[in-house]
């Protein structure tokens, strides 16, 4: 494969979480219950930390929730691959004790879309997360899931983030 | 969290990587080609930077190798599930992108073996970790792999690491 210019790396898709490096504080709103017609939704503080990894094609984030049954904390760590020009998203909490399987998608029109496929409660369903950033101060994950093979999406965590000033 | 529960959780296992946090000089020797009854080495030079995540559930590390083929960045994660105590070590390398499986394990008796079944050049393998610490500032790690089944293996990679005291040019 010849080699890329390095403004053809930064269009391949490489340097699309770029805007999510840095300082953050975070807004989560959680569904109480998932995937059971729950509209109970529960809001905590939080805070992220992202830099980058192995060059330009990773980078990792470490992600706290304050709940009042103490702080949930999770690392995410993003993968680029070149040849795919997709992104893997793997996840792994204080209470997982392993990474989970990546989330796979990519950016198009200012928009990350990806999808993955796990057993949630015996179930298996679909996982989708939407990044959305807004400005250089702000931007938007959400998760949701289906149990109808991708028809219906129950949307069941969002986080909003803020720039943190230094 | 009381003293006695910081006192069990620091026997669990979830603190049996603290001794590699931080910045390691290392040379690397690594088997020029695998499971080929190949005996000729190569040798080079790394610099690891590792830190904990997930408030001590996780150790990430970030390795610079700078190989006879080029410059190569490798990143580990390693997960701790106080559950099952057992570890677990995913690798990924610049060259592409995708975190491998993991090698699954933990320590006993200050050695620590990690194991993982996957297929190199088309055949079922087994692979092993091998970490021991040897005091503060030094320590080793090997690969080995087996193509029957465990009952024999052929180391194909090692790196002793040597902890740098000045980590300033980082």
């Amino acid at each position: 494969m010849a080699e890329l210019t390095a403004a053809e790396q930064v269009r391949d898709g490489r340097a699309d979480f770029d805007f999510f490096m840095g300082s953050w504080n975070i807004k989560h709103h959680r569904l109480a219950e998932r995937l059971k017609g729950c509209d109970t939704w529960e809001d905590y503080a939080g805070t992220a930390e992202a830099r980058k990894v192995l060059g330009d094609l990773g980078n990792t984030d470490e992600i706290t929730m304050d709940t009042p049954a103490g702080c949930v904390r999770g690392m995410t760590v993003r993968l680029f691959d070149p040849h795919t020009r997709l992104w893997r998203l793997y996840w792994a909490s204080n209470a997982s004790g392993i990474m989970d399987e990546p989330l796979v998608g990519r950016f198009q029109n200012g928009r990350g879309e990806f999808y993955g496929h796990e057993i949630v409660g015996g179930v298996a369903i679909f996982s989708r997360f939407i990044w959305t950033p807004m400005s250089d101060e702000q931007c938007r994950w959400e998760q949701a899931f289906s149990a109808d093979g991708g028809r219906t999406w129950e949307t069941n965590w969002i986080m909003e983030f803020t720039r943190r000033g230094e | 969290m009381t003293e006695q529960v910081e006192a069990a959780q620091d026997r669990d296992g979830r603190a049996d990587f603290d001794f590699f946090l931080g910045v390691w000089d290392s040379k690397q020797r690594r088997l020029t080609d695998w499971l080929k009854g190949c005996d000729t080495w190569r040798e080079f030079t790394g610099v690891s930077v590792a830190r904990k995540t997930l408030d001590g559930l996780g150790h990430m590390d970030e390795v610079i190798l700078d190989t006879p083929t080029g410059r190569v960045v490798g990143l580990t994660v390693r997960v701790f599930d106080p559950q099952t105590r057992l570890w677990s070590i995913y690798w990924v390398d610049s060259r592409r992108g995708v975190l491998q499986a993991p090698m699954v394990g933990g320590f006993q008796n200050g050695r620590g073996e990690f194991y993982d079944r996957e297929t190199f050049d088309g055949v079922n393998i087994f692979s092993r970790f091998i970490w021991t610490s040897s005091g503060p500032n030094t320590c080793h790690w090997e690969q080995a792999f087996s193509a029957d089944g465990g009952r024999t293996w052929e180391t194909n990679w090692t790196a002793d690491f040597t902890r740098r005291e000045d980590s300033s040019a980082i």
